[in-house]
């Protein structure tokens, strides 16, 4: 399974995804792995990820990492729900928010929540662009001297490596034939 | 985009790619195609299948079958790059959206109509109807073509039957699983209509009714014109106190009579052998005695006469006493008897005396039950709705929603409380209906019915204002269950014609008519616990035809004033009787109207009813009532008893001169010697 995901992570770089797929859907990853799951919002923003192109496994694979990460950070995020939630200049926007029809099925009023969507917008962007700009190192600087080096040759003999670089090529049907 | 992936995988070595025969300019070519390619021996490759002449990409034929693949797989990169947005899930999303739509036009308001049918008939415990059900779930709006809801205790009648019904529903409280009728309008509403089919639900019988009550006796209005005493008499007989008092010394004399008689037969017939057997002793002439022996035996007789005596003297005293204390009960309910023939004849006076209020006792009961009839219609009704409201409101555990405090769970995040609106499960905001019914302009408001009255800012009311021509009526009612139950309602109308038709003929006030006007007021804490006032003028009245002195009376009395006031007070409370009171100027107008009448006949009346009653206490009454024998039985007994005590006397003198005799007798045959003691006298100790 870890091998299938690395496999799938490497096939993407390697593949002729785009690059801001690849970056759109860790960013995407990212806002839903700091946002908790089971409220309308969470449900929302990620069907709202299938209406665009963007990489999903890149996408899942980022939503998986970031949910982890999102533990340690979750005291800060529930401080900054916190502050947003109880700000005396938004609470007439919130309670307006929690008299609408839907809106308090997103659950917005919970700290994590809150805290999770702000830090997941705020990070989108430079998530996004950042992502991006290292998907472009690692295929046009990072690969082609890779691939140049003796101990990458050597590697890519072993009859383990050999198999899974089969499976890369054959998932992100790469142009080494 | 599916044509050129179509094109691709039709691509065999030696023919160029339908997709890429279309010359193009370098420029169109690299942005169409070239600029999706990511990989760089990809795009290396891209570019080696196509030539480039006169500023224009030819796109080349593969060289085998490995190139045609690797061209299939690029042109699917180039596709799958292209474009921000994926087709695939919009259409999922479309089609969805477009089964909705099915769903909500052809399914939707069919399943929506039977929920609302069962929604209705439980909360009604009959059969409901609803027709022509439509919904807008965006604009959360209902309308309805027809419902009607069967009364559960009259199940061939509708409780009630509206029209067209319009229905706008919260958004906000629907998406909380509470429904909050916010306004809703209805075209007609008729209550009572009849059924073609039963609306009764097999498990929900209805409630066994109460007996109606028999309507109230009314004293009698007397005509003075066909004035006949004899028949006034003789209808009001069994109101009478004096005949009942009569009847009982009468039964009283009788049992007497039949007690004692037998025993003061006994008594003198005891006297009478007493008076046999004592003759000859009381003939004893003790002078005539000369010897001791002989007065000693005649003082034994006497003795013995003596002790027959003393019993039927006692006899005949104890029926003495007996009967003379019966004599006296039975002439005191006699005399009760006759005590009680002034007040019946006041009585009866009374009846023919218009000022006695006799007209308003009269009225009283007619109009009680006549106001009664309408009353009890409008109560059911109220007595329903306040059943339903309080069973709506019971449902539910309580009507304070829960205080809700921050948790501190860090790892699931703190959720914040904003002060939004805590809605009931269900909440009717307004529902008002203006329409015409005939002549008839009705107006209705109900507002506020909740299942959580504590989450209503406002009590439940309802105003209704009917319009007809000229006249109008308004009320307005509240009920109130935030708190300790209550309910108050206030009315008002003026201008309503009154056609009460035959419901007075007998009072001699057939077709009496009017125009009506009122107010009142009612106020308690559950149908059973309230009390109502009503004040009620009748202006321009008039009665078509007036029979009988009181009818006349009283149509001549309207014809003067044309008004006519009542002040109605109803009240009932939890565990006693209803209490009707009615006040009204119909005695003052009566008696003004009737004062001339009166002395023409009124006083030819009273006396022709008190002669009647006194003709009828004199043969009827004392005539029954029979003393002699008991009187006659006393005076015997009382002879007997002084005959008995006559004897006793003259026994008792008798002994006591024989005795005497015997002393003397005695002193004379012994002189000087000791005085022997003779039976039965004392020695007195002397010589």
């Amino acid at each position: 399974m870890f091998l299938k995901l690395i496999a799938r992570f490497f096939a993407a770089l390697n593949s002729n995804a785009k690059k801001e797929q690849i970056a759109a859907g860790i960013a995407c990853g990212l806002l839903l792995g700091l946002v908790p799951a089971g409220n309308l919002l969470w449900i929302a923003l990620f069907l709202l990820t299938f209406f665009f192109k963007i990489h999903y496994g890149m996408q899942m694979l980022a939503m998986a990492l970031f949910k982890l990460l999102a533990l340690p950070l979750a005291p800060l995020v529930d401080k900054l729900g916190w502050a947003v939630l109880n700000a005396p200049f938004l609470q007439p926007a919130f309670t307006s928010l929690a008299d609408m029809p839907i809106a308090p099925l997103t659950r917005f009023n919970n700290t994590l929540v809150m805290g999770g969507l702000l830090v997941g917008i705020v990070l989108w962007v430079p998530a996004f662009f950042g992502f991006r700009s290292l998907v472009i190192l690692y295929r046009k600087k990072l690969l082609p001297k890779l691939e140049q080096t003796k101990f990458y040759k050597a590697f890519m003999k072993l009859p383990g490596v050999a198999k899974l670089a089969g499976s890369v090529a054959s998932i992100s049907g790469m142009g080494k034939d | 985009m599916n044509t050129e992936t179509k094109t691709v995988k039709t691509a065999k070595p030696g023919k160029v790619p339908r997709t890429f025969r279309k010359v193009m300019s370098v420029e169109r070519w690299n942005k169409r195609w070239f600029r999706y390619i990511e990989q760089e021996n990809d795009r290396s490759f891209f570019r080696s299948c196509f030539t480039e002449s006169q500023g224009s990409m030819l796109g080349l034929a593969p060289a085998d079958k490995a190139q045609a693949k690797r061209m299939k797989r690029l042109c699917k990169a180039i596709v799958a790059n292209r474009g921000v947005f994926k087709a695939g899930p919009i259409l999922a999303a479309a089609i969805l959206v477009v089964g909705i739509a099915v769903f909500g036009l052809f399914f939707m308001n069919p399943l929506l109509e039977k929920a609302a049918e069962l929604g209705l008939q439980a909360a009604f415990g009959a059969k409901a109807e609803v027709d022509g059900l439509r919904f807008s779930p965006f604009g959360m709006s209902f309308s309805m073509d027809h419902v009607a809801v069967a009364d559960r205790e009259e199940p061939m009648t509708n409780l009630f039957e509206t029209g067209r019904l319009a229905l706008a529903i919260s958004p906000a409280a629907v998406f909380r699983g509470k429904l909050y009728i916010r306004e809703a309008t209805a075209d007609s509403i008729s209550v009572g209509t009849p059924r073609t089919v039963s609306g009764a639900l097999p498990d929900k019988p209805a409630s066994a009714k109460k007996a109606a009550e028999p309507a109230p006796d009314a004293p009698p209005l007397v005509d003075f014109k066909k004035f006949d005493a004899q028949a006034l008499l003789e209808q009001e007989k069994a109101k009478l106190a004096s005949p009942v008092a009569y009847a009982q010394a009468t039964a009283s004399y009788i049992e007497a009579s039949a007690r004692w008689k037998d025993r003061a037969a006994a008594s003198s017939e005891a006297v009478e052998n007493l008076q046999a057997q004592t003759k000859t002793v009381l003939a004893i002439d003790p002078k005539a005695i000369t010897s001791v022996e002989a007065a000693a035996a005649a003082i034994a007789s006497v003795k013995s006469a003596l002790g027959s005596v003393g019993t039927v003297v006692a006899e005949a005293k104890a029926v003495a006493s007996g009967v003379g204390d019966d004599t006296k009960a039975a002439a005191a309910l006699l005399a009760a008897a006759r005590a009680a023939l002034p007040a019946d004849i006041r009585y009866l006076v009374s009846l023919v005396d218009p000022k006695s209020g006799a007209a308003m006792a009269a009225l009283e009961p007619q109009v009680k039950a006549m106001l009664s009839s309408q009353a009890k219609q409008y109560l059911y009704y109220a007595q329903r709705a306040w059943t339903i409201l309080s069973g709506l409101a019971d449902k539910v555990p309580s009507g304070k929603a829960a205080a809700k405090k921050p948790a501190r769970v860090v790892a699931r995040g703190r959720d914040v409380y904003f002060p939004s609106t805590a809605y009931p499960r269900f909440r009717l905001g307004r529902l008002s209906s203006s329409f015409k019914d005939d002549d008839k302009a009705w107006d209705i408001v109900l507002s506020e019915i909740s299942t959580e009255p504590a989450l209503v800012p406002a009590p439940a009311t309802l105003s209704l204002a009917l319009a007809v021509g000229s006249s109008a009526f308004k009320a307005d009612a509240k009920l109130d269950l935030r708190g300790q139950p209550a309910w108050s309602a206030a009315l008002d109308g003026r201008g309503f014609g009154v056609q009460l038709g035959s419901a007075l003929a007998s009072l001699g006030l057939e077709g009496l008519q009017g125009s009506l006007a009122g107010s009142g007021t009612a106020r308690g804490s559950s149908p059973d616990d309230f009390s109502m006032g009503l004040v009620l003028e009748l202006s321009k009245a008039s009665v078509a035809k007036p029979e009988g002195t009181f009818g006349s009376a009283f149509a001549q009395a309207l014809a003067k004033t044309e008004s006519l006031q009542a002040d109605v007070g109803f009240v009932r409370a939890a565990g006693s009787d209803d209490t009707f009171t009615l006040t009204t100027n119909i005695d003052e107008l009566v008696g003004q109207a009737i004062s001339a009448l009166a002395k023409q006949y009124a006083d030819k009346a009273k006396a022709q009813v008190e002669k009647a009653m006194r003709d009828y206490a004199a043969k009827e009454l004392e005539g029954k009532v029979s003393t002699q024998e008991l009187d006659a039985l006393a005076a015997l007994i009382r002879g007997d008893e002084g005959a008995a005590g006559g004897i006793k006397a003259a026994l008792d003198k008798k002994l006591a001169d024989l005795e005497a005799r015997a002393k003397e007798l005695g002193a004379g045959a012994l002189q000087g010697l000791g005085i022997p003691s003779i039976p039965g006298i004392p020695s007195t100790g002397k010589p």
